[in-house]
């Protein structure tokens, strides 16, 4: 190919792949789209080489996906035929940390958990931390607005880029934002990256914020037999001015997978865990716990605990975040494979909003596992199916359309924390429908349009 | 193909592509991030290849590459939500090779075959290997042996062979093929002999056999007969090989009325435990590590504050960590960021077909290692040590072993 000959002489040939062997890795990632082999797939070595890789397929309209971890629930990293793929994988360097200032500047392709063992020398963090952590990308977080368990307290993504370096289509680099915590410019391009699913730019590093490392934290457990309990539990814990790190929830399912995997049983009667955090500074946080507890024991959980030893801590949070993990052992068959909703609700209407869900499945009969972060509402439900049966994946879809409506009801959203990709193209339309904002689709469009104007990056993705 | 493709299906099938174990790959960063010499690659391409069989029952993809270069040091299984051991996926894609396609085999591997099927050493260098024991006394009667398995011998070889091959491929290359048909010309391998490590190595031996000797432990020592107990072969792929020479070993020991053996490397004690018994007949000796038999309680401090580099095969493999306990009770230790169950391969695997994949894992490690500050870095495989071997700080733990 025409292509792959220009293409050599912008990369060594260590950094260009073609050969069949050595691009099906880079056809799937974590979702269960399956997408084509691209014509090549390109490693750069620096912004320059990833400059005149963009300008070369923009001259020649070639189609380029840009890959991270290659972790995305919803097929936003696949490629489709005739494409181009960039891995960032080499954008792999922490830059820059200034403590005093609070941000910390890091390429693409660095790990979250790399950089967070590296904060975690001086003292910080950086706050989101998607269960995928240990692989997954700054870039691709950024593209995705990924959240995670902290998100309860530190929200999502886009609370911490403060900036980002970006290569347009056509090979133009910029920078968007900056490194102050402040900033009046016009129109705020950097949130408008955020999110964007490598579909306007390709991100290549970033500017993010970073937090001191609570002092202390605590941790609540307690067993419910009704899910209602744990709404309620949280919601009065908020009322009261605590705001809780984490608040999680998990269902009986998950509950069995936990104790089958892990070894941490539960009360066979109960059928809902909530997982409650609470950080503060040393001599503050015990009268704080003592009262989120009082809360929590005023709704009759079936049994409660606190804990602050941090070995105990580790094992539950570790369960908790590996809890897709263990739901693995929930499958029927090794055919079967799990799909993650992502839809979020108002924390005040997240029991109803269960309920619904739950009520939806007796049309469906699917196995289903609900589970997630219910200090901001956002609920994961886990569907057992089987993406080789083509009948099964149909009302697979319909019930995950379904879902996404009982969200829209309760003024939630179709899509929290794991982004459109290939997997929401439709809910993202009910969603603006939803709420007589169509507009907003033209908008993006058009948005599209001006960064992208021969829609070579990720072309089918999100908004087609 | 029927029984490793199943085998390979079982184990590439539970993949769910969430890329955990791309993240602990070290072949994936050291090799400049391509996907294929990667964990999760290695799974890909199983999936593609047993497809491929199942519709043309022949495989035409090149698996070479992906599957020689995995270090089998296990992280990707540790970190697997699905329980995939994408290093048993690249085990059993070798035997494939092996097996059906020959084309996609490796001269060096093929001619490292050749000669330990002909001299029970891969380098030929059986008499060699025995030197070290030069002026030791060995209980002829016993049978109880000490089993080095030319482990720590062969390593003053390895380095300079590396670095030959690393400056000078295309020779290397053709010499390869050349030699594949001559296989006795692999004598010019005293070419590539390190006096400095061997010496070291030599050492070490005559350290551990004392060591165990101080305990009053008798031991057989087989000399010049000792053979390798043929790990290449079977890291290699090369399975009908190993089950025979597997079992030429085990005659030899029942030859030599052994009864318990003795063995002083993670490598060697693992083909004895786990192997051995699934491919020799009557392969029924007591298998034991030598640090099991010393008495510990009696080994004195260490004034040195010391980190410890947990070989992939002790603690992941055989699950035996009973070195950092011994070093926790003598001196003070600092770990690595990567320890336990997570520690980092040393890359040593690699070194003979990949070095440059090699020399950039070991660089990786042996820098973790020393950004501990501590004053020694202690290791327990000869391996890990040749590997790591870029200061002088870097120390086998029996080295640093002394009775009160």
């Amino acid at each position: 190919m025409d292509i792959i000959k220009q293409l050599t002489s912008i990369l060594d040939k260590n950094s260009l792949l073609y050969k069949k062997e050595e691009i099906i890795p880079y056809s799937r990632d974590a979702s269960f789209f399956k997408g084509s082999l691209p014509l090549a797939v390109t490693i750069p070595n620096n912004v320059e080489e990833l400059s005149r890789i963009m300008k070369l397929c923009y001259e020649n309209e070639i189609p380029v996906y840009i890959r991270g971890g290659g972790t995305s629930l919803t097929g936003a990293s696949v490629p489709f035929e005739n494409s181009i793929v960039i891995s960032m994988a080499k954008f792999d360097k922490i830059l820059e940390l200034d403590t005093i200032s609070r941000y910390v500047v890091a390429e693409a392709g660095v790990r979250l958990e790399n950089l967070n063992s590296y904060l975690d020398m001086f003292g910080y963090f950086y706050p989101p931390d998607p269960a995928s952590s240990i692989a997954s990308t700054v870039g691709g977080t950024i593209s995705t607005n990924a959240g995670g368990l902290r998100a309860a307290m530190y929200g999502t993504t886009k609370e911490w880029v403060l900036g980002m370096e970006v290569v347009f289509p056509n090979g133009e680099i910029t920078r968007f934002g900056g490194k102050v915590l402040k900033r009046s410019l016009g129109y705020d391009l950097t949130a408008l990256m955020i999110g964007s699913e490598g579909t306007l730019a390709v991100i290549t590093k970033a500017i993010l914020k970073i937090a001191p490392k609570p002092r202390k934290i605590g941790r609540i457990l307690a067993y419910y037999d009704e899910i209602e309990k744990v709404g309620e539990a949280v919601a009065k814990v908020k009322e009261e001015g605590i705001t809780p790190m984490i608040a999680e929830f998990m269902d009986k399912i998950a509950l069995e997978s936990i104790k089958k995997t892990k070894g941490i049983s539960y009360p066979e009667n109960s059928n809902v865990m909530l997982i409650l955090d609470i950080a503060s500074e040393e001599s503050s946080l015990d009268p704080l716990l003592e009262r989120a507890y009082k809360i929590i024991n005023s709704l009759n959980p079936i049994q409660s605990k606190v804990t602050t030893d941090p070995i105990e801590m580790e094992r539950i949070y570790l369960a908790r975040k590996g809890i897709l993990s263990s739901l693995l052992v929930e499958r029927e068959s090794m055919n079967q494979y799990m799909i993650i909703g992502d839809i979020v609700v108002p924390p005040s209407k997240l029991a109803i909003t269960l309920k619904e869900i739950q009520e939806c499945n007796k049309n469906f009969y699917f196995k289903i596992s609900l589970l997630g972060h219910i200090g901001d509402g956002n609920i994961h439900i886990t569907i057992f199916t089987d993406p080789n049966d083509v009948e099964l994946m149909k009302k697979t879809e319909e019930f995950l359309l379904e879902t996404g409506k009982i969200a829209l009801k309760h003024e939630g959203s179709v899509s929290a924390e794991h982004g459109i990709g290939l997997e929401k193209k439709k809910l993202l339309i009910e969603e603006f429908k939803a709420k007589n904002s169509l507009v907003n689709l033209e908008i993006m469009k058009q948005i599209k349009k001006v960064f992208d104007p021969k829609n070579i990056l990720n072309r089918g993705k999100l908004l087609e | 193909m029927n029984k490793i493709l199943e085998e390979l299906k079982k184990e590439a099938s539970k993949c769910i592509n969430c890329g955990f174990c791309d993240s602990v790959c070290p072949t994936f960063s050291a090799s400049g991030y391509k996907g294929f010499i990667s964990a999760r690659g290695r799974v890909n391409l199983a999936n593609s290849l047993i497809k491929e069989i199942k519709n043309s029952s022949n495989f035409s993809l090149n698996i070479s590459e992906a599957y020689y270069s995995c270090l089998g040091c296990y992280a990707c299984f540790e970190v697997c939500p699905a329980g995939v051991n994408a290093g048993k996926v690249s085990e059993l894609g070798r035997k494939l090779i092996i097996k059906y396609r020959k084309d996609q085999k490796k001269y060096l591997a093929e001619l490292l075959v050749k000669i330990i099927l002909k001299y029970k050493d891969p380098l030929g260098l059986s008499k060699k290997c025995a030197e070290w024991s030069q002026g030791i006394e060995i209980d002829e009667k016993s049978n109880i042996i000490f089993y080095t398995g030319h482990m720590y011998q062969l390593m003053g070889y390895s380095k300079k062979l590396e670095k030959f091959m690393l400056d000078n491929k295309l020779i290397f290359n053709l010499s390869l093929k050349f030699l594949n048909y001559f296989p006795f010309l692999n004598k010019f391998s005293s070419y590539f002999y390190d006096k400095e490590i061997e010496e070291r190595m030599n050492n070490i031996l005559k350290k551990i056999f004392n060591l165990l000797k101080t305990c009053n432990i008798n031991l057989n020592y087989l000399k010049e007969k000792e053979p390798y107990p043929g790990t290449l072969l079977l890291d290699f792929g090369y399975e009908e090989e190993f089950e025979k020479y597997s079992n030429y070993v085990t005659k030899l020991f029942h030859e030599n009325n052994v009864e318990t053996i003795v063995t002083i490397d993670p490598h060697t004690l693992e083909l004895f435990k786990f192997h051995y018994p699934k491919y020799a007949k009557d392969f029924n000796f007591n298998v034991v590590y030598y640090l099991d038999l010393l008495n510990v309680s009696n080994i004195k401090k260490f004034d040195k504050r010391v980190t410890y580099h947990e070989p992939c095969h002790f603690v992941r493999r055989l699950n035996y960590n009973l070195h950092l306990k011994i070093l926790k009770e003598i001196t003070e230790v600092i770990m690595p960021l990567h320890k336990g169950r997570n520690t980092l391969c040393c890359g040593g695997p690699d070194a003979m077909l990949y070095p440059e994949i090699s020399e950039n894992i070991a660089c990786n490690r042996f820098n973790e290692l020393e950004r501990t500050g501590a004053d020694y870095i202690i290791t327990s495989c000869p391996v890990c040590f040749t590997n790591l071997y870029k200061s002088n700080k870097v120390f086998d733990l029996a080295e640093i072993f002394e009775y009160q």
